[in-house]
């Protein structure tokens, strides 16, 4: 099938860049899926929903003046044709009236590369007596996602690139309550980097490992007044603070527009502690190399070292309009990069040792609902959610009410970092805003001091 | 289509060219089978430092295909819209259907999904041809140039985007519904830099002018009047004092009113989210089956409406995905909690009423339980008359943040000015006003409403909900609302 598919995309590729003419260029960017979504309430499936979609968007360019267009595609080919040429005469008619654009994306240099995966045959069925036999006397909340997803690029010069994959996660909670009747939960996630029939093995391994968190969340609440505290950020607590940061922290574009919040950071004026190297890594296998324009990113490209700026990440329309060098950055949404592969370097903290090492403070398992209160100073405010523990002497003694925190990043990850752990989790995104993300972070967990809690 | 034309306007005949085919397909199957069609023309278009941004045009065409087996109903969606294209996803779905209704939460009757009939279209399409490029660049150029007022604006943004959107549901048990949408939002902000400090203020915050309708749309010289004003108080702000932090009396413009209602109303009510169905996401709520019809949510004078009749109103509607057909309801009534935002399924589910509000953001999503066009009602009390009523506090406008935990109780909010309160008059403008609170206790504070004089109509298009994910449309009118001591406090450093 993804065979197929590339073999489309190949075909309208050449299709459309023979009717061109020599003032005109195009890049095209496919995307698609073809993913069968399960959505669990209680054990059992409240929502069965398939879909296979698949799209294409242009970056049409005629005399340095430019348009996007985004088409559905129904793969077949006649018919995607003719919906193209149609477009393409709306485009055509368009871009005379334009001016020169000083975002034209760039056409690099033809290569090929085509990577596809396996795709399994996958028994839903037996998928769902799986959870559903091990959700027994449990308020499991979940959401199953699998099918291939792919992505392609191509452009009139010659570039052909396409990766397609077959992946699959289950992302879930168990809900309990405390004995005052509060309630409680413990997050859990599994994936494979590939489909395996007794994944199901592994899966209530990880559920038993679970239900130890859920007896700890049976005790009452332990009462935390506002404060600052010394708290231990688990590796997804730490991803919720970093993908608030996403939101421009690392975009040239967003710096050169008065949006980054990490602006003091870039001109010097502040630094963060040397124990923060943050970096885009390709190597991770979390997303395709190559980003919508086609464009190769270095496999490793550090964005924060030791503290200290490097990178900012740089895409070929913001390249072109303030006169740098692209490296490859992705365009996220609102016209700014975003990291697509990030790592944060571990320390020298051993897990084992982190209650221990927290002493008396507060555990953080997960984060909810970031967003900048300050953008500017890099402040950030949101919720603990989950499995969140009070502590005392490196000892879990209860679980906490939700608390709000409003943080400020410099300090975070500056004079308030004390130590991040030895081992980073691979965190995959599981985004699916219109279609599947392909993206992901690998992250250690952090130890910090004066942490403030709100309300 | 006129070379000069702005929207597409494009038959729907023209992309579902076998629906004869279609409808006999349908005909020949032997469960209930609904199939959505859904296709969006969506056009965007902005100005940056007087710069064209790359136009962009997006099409979505598909179908989701619906069948009813034994109490469930299972999903199924494509973009090929052929009649073999939708015979396939058909059979998936009822291959879905067979294999996994076993491990269904619980089953629905039929009348979960009403076989309705109807048409809708949003006001004065007929206008549509009559807006030109020349007009839509006419507004980006004017509005970039209204915000040059000082160097010290170094970002001065302006957008239009207009999203065409054909709804086409029918049914071999006698759903023909045909909705007809045209939905337009328009932006403008700039940003001030002295220095290190940064300030960016904009036409009544990100993207919150959306309406459904036509030319009347094209507001060119107001538009021009208030990015001029916003680019104004983004200087301003560069020089003003951080919001003074205590607990202080609160008056909320309509322009964040939008952010309050949205976050500390709209979501918690979602039934489907009361009943657990967004826990692993979204979240849960605070609010319980037994508290409709008895909860005091509000003071007295808080009365909020779930009303998709208003059709300039971004979220109208005449009937949601699912068929029901779309009435005006009483939500909140005198403070009181009467109904919940929950269709026709969590109605049954729960036994709870609700309204007629499953929808989906486009064909490849299920529909779920979406707030749609929710206001608060207009009071009484003209808006020089709240301000005399404040002897310390501030008065803020245009949402810039928000948060709020997975129960919707603790919420922080952001907003780009504020302006000083003190022995009831205006005494300057503050800058990165926020304030946090817990939701009841909130709504319980409402001290007074303003009067129609005072409300404003606004929506967003970036409602996010659901596993997997969607993006709905929403629409929030209110007036000026006075509350009394909340938790005030600005930005820098710390908290």
């Amino acid at each position: 099938m993804l065979k197929s598919v590339q073999m489309f995309f190949e075909s309208y590729s050449q299709n459309l860049f023979q009717s061109l003419t020599p003032e005109e260029n195009l890049i095209l960017q496919m995307s698609g899926e073809e993913c069968h979504y399960l959505r669990w309430n209680s054990g059992r499936i409240r929502q069965s929903t398939e879909v296979e979609q698949f799209e294409v968007t242009w970056t049409y360019q005629w005399k340095e003046r430019q348009l996007e267009l985004t088409l559905q595609l129904t793969l077949n080919l006649q018919q995607d044709l003719a919906l193209a040429q149609e477009f393409l005469e709306r485009l055509r008619a368009q871009a005379p009236l334009l001016e020169v654009s000083h975002q034209l994306a760039p056409l690099i240099q033809a290569e090929r590369h085509v990577s596809i995966g396996a795709v399994p045959q996958r028994d839903m069925a037996e998928v769902a007596a799986t959870i559903e036999n091990a959700s027994q006397g449990l308020d499991l909340v979940g959401f199953w996602a699998s099918g291939p997803i792919l992505r392609g690029v191509s452009h009139s010069q010659g570039l052909f690139l396409f990766e397609a994959r077959d992946t699959y996660f289950f992302d879930y909670s168990i809900f309990t309550k405390t004995s005052r009747e509060e309630n409680k939960a413990v997050k859990g996630f599994f994936s494979e980097s590939s489909w395996q029939e007794d994944w199901g093995v592994r899966w209530q391994e990880q559920l038993q490992h679970l239900k130890k968190d859920l007896e700890i969340l049976t005790r009452p609440n332990h009462a935390v007044p506002p404060g600052k505290y010394r708290t231990y950020l688990s590796p997804s607590a730490l991803q919720g603070l970093i993908d608030t940061l996403k939101w421009g922290g690392f975009s040239y574009a967003s710096y050169k527009t008065g949006q980054c919040p990490f602006k003091d950071l870039i001109e010097k004026r502040a630094r963060l502690s040397k124990l923060v190297t943050l970096r885009e890594n390709f190597t991770l296998g979390f997303a395709p190399h190559f980003n919508s324009l086609g464009e190769l990113p270095p496999e490793i490209l550090p964005l924060i070292e030791q503290g200290e700026h490097r990178n900012s990440l740089i895409c070929g329309k913001t390249a072109k309009e303030y006169q740098v060098i692209s490296n490859g950055g992705e365009s996220g949404g609102w016209g700014t990069e975003s990291p697509r592969s990030l790592e944060m370097l571990p320390g020298d903290l051993a897990p084992e040792k982190a209650l221990e090492t927290l002493g008396t403070g507060i555990w953080v398992n997960e984060v909810h609902y970031c967003n900048y209160s300050d953008r500017k100073s890099a402040r950030i405010t949101g919720m603990t959610r989950y499995a969140c523990f009070w502590v005392e002497n490196g000892e879990i003694i209860a679980p906490i009410e939700d608390l709000r925190f409003d943080v400020n990043m410099y300090n975070l990850f500056g004079e308030d970092l004390i130590a991040l752990t030895q081992k980073a989790q691979d965190l995959r995104d599981v985004g699916t805003y219109h279609l599947r993300n392909w993206a992901g972070n690998r992250l250690p967990g952090a130890l910090v001091r004066n942490f403030e809690f709100t309300l | 289509m006129q070379k000069n034309q702005f929207p597409l306007r494009r038959s729907l005949e023209a992309d579902l060219r076998e629906l004869s085919a279609i409808r006999a397909l349908l005909e020949r199957q032997t469960a209930p089978v609904t199939l959505r069609f859904h296709r969006e023309l969506q056009q965007t278009r902005g100005r940056r430092n007087d710069r064209l941004e790359s136009p962009s045009l997006w099409q979505q065409l598909g179908v989701m295909v619906e069948i009813y087996h034994h109490g469930v109903i299972t999903y199924a969606g494509t973009a090929d819209v052929s009649a073999a294209g939708i015979h396939r996803t058909i059979e998936k779905a009822r291959r879905s259907a067979e294999a996994l209704g076993r491990h269904s939460l619980g089953s629905f009757q039929p009348e979960v999904h009403p076989s309705t009939s109807g048409t809708y279209e949003s006001p004065h399409l007929e206008t549509l041809p009559q807006v030109h490029f020349d007009a839509v660049d006419e507004l980006l150029i004017e509005t970039n140039r209204s915000m040059a007022n000082s160097d010290r604006i170094t970002q001065r943004v302006s957008s239009l985007q207009l999203t065409e959107v054909d709804s086409l549901t029918i049914s071999n048990t006698g759903a023909h519904r045909h909705q007809q949408f045209a939905y337009w939002t328009t932006a403008a902000a700039a940003t001030a830099e002295k220095e290190n400090e940064v300030q960016t203020r904009s036409v009544n915050g990100s993207h919150s002018h959306c309406y459904q309708g036509g030319i009347e749309n094209l507001h060119i010289q107001k538009l021009c009047r208030d990015a001029a004003q916003a680019a104004d108080e983004a200087l301003a702000l560069l020089a003003a004092e951080n919001c003074p932090s205590g607990e202080m009396d609160v008056i909320l413009a309509p322009d964040q009113m939008l952010l309050q209602i949205h976050e500390s109303i709209g979501h918690p009510l979602e039934l489907d989210r009361i009943l657990g169905d967004e826990r692993n996401y979204a979240g849960w709520s605070f609010v319980k089956l037994e508290d409709f019809g008895q909860l005091q949510y509000g003071s007295e004078l808080l009365n909020v409406s779930f009303d998709p009749s208003l059709r300039h109103e971004f979220a109208a509607y005449a009937f949601d995905d699912t068929g029901a057909r779309a009435t005006r309801e009483m939500i909140i009534e005198k403070g009181i909690l009467k109904r919940a935002l929950g269709s026709l399924e969590s109605q049954a589910r729960s036994g709870v009423p609700g309204v007629a509000n499953a929808r989906a953001a486009s064909w490849n999503r299920a529909p779920i339980d979406r707030m749609a066009n929710l206001n608060v009602e207009p009071g009484s009390t003209s808006l020089p008359d709240l301000i005399s009523q404040v002897e310390n506090g501030v008065m803020m406008m245009a949402n810039t943040s928000w948060s709020i935990d997975d129960y919707r109780d603790k919420f922080q909010f952001g907003c780009e000015i504020g302006h000083r309160i003190q022995n009831g008059k205006i005494t300057g403008i503050v800058k990165n006003p926020n304030y946090r609170g817990r939701t009841l206790q909130f709504w319980r504070s409402l001290k007074a409403v303003g009067d129609r004089s005072t409300v404003e109509v606004y929506g967003s298009p970036y409602c996010g909900k659901g596993e997997p994910s969607q993006i709905i449309r929403v629409g929030h009118a209110s007036p000026a609302c006075l509350f009394a001591g909340l938790n005030v406090f600005g930005g820098g450093q710390s908290c």
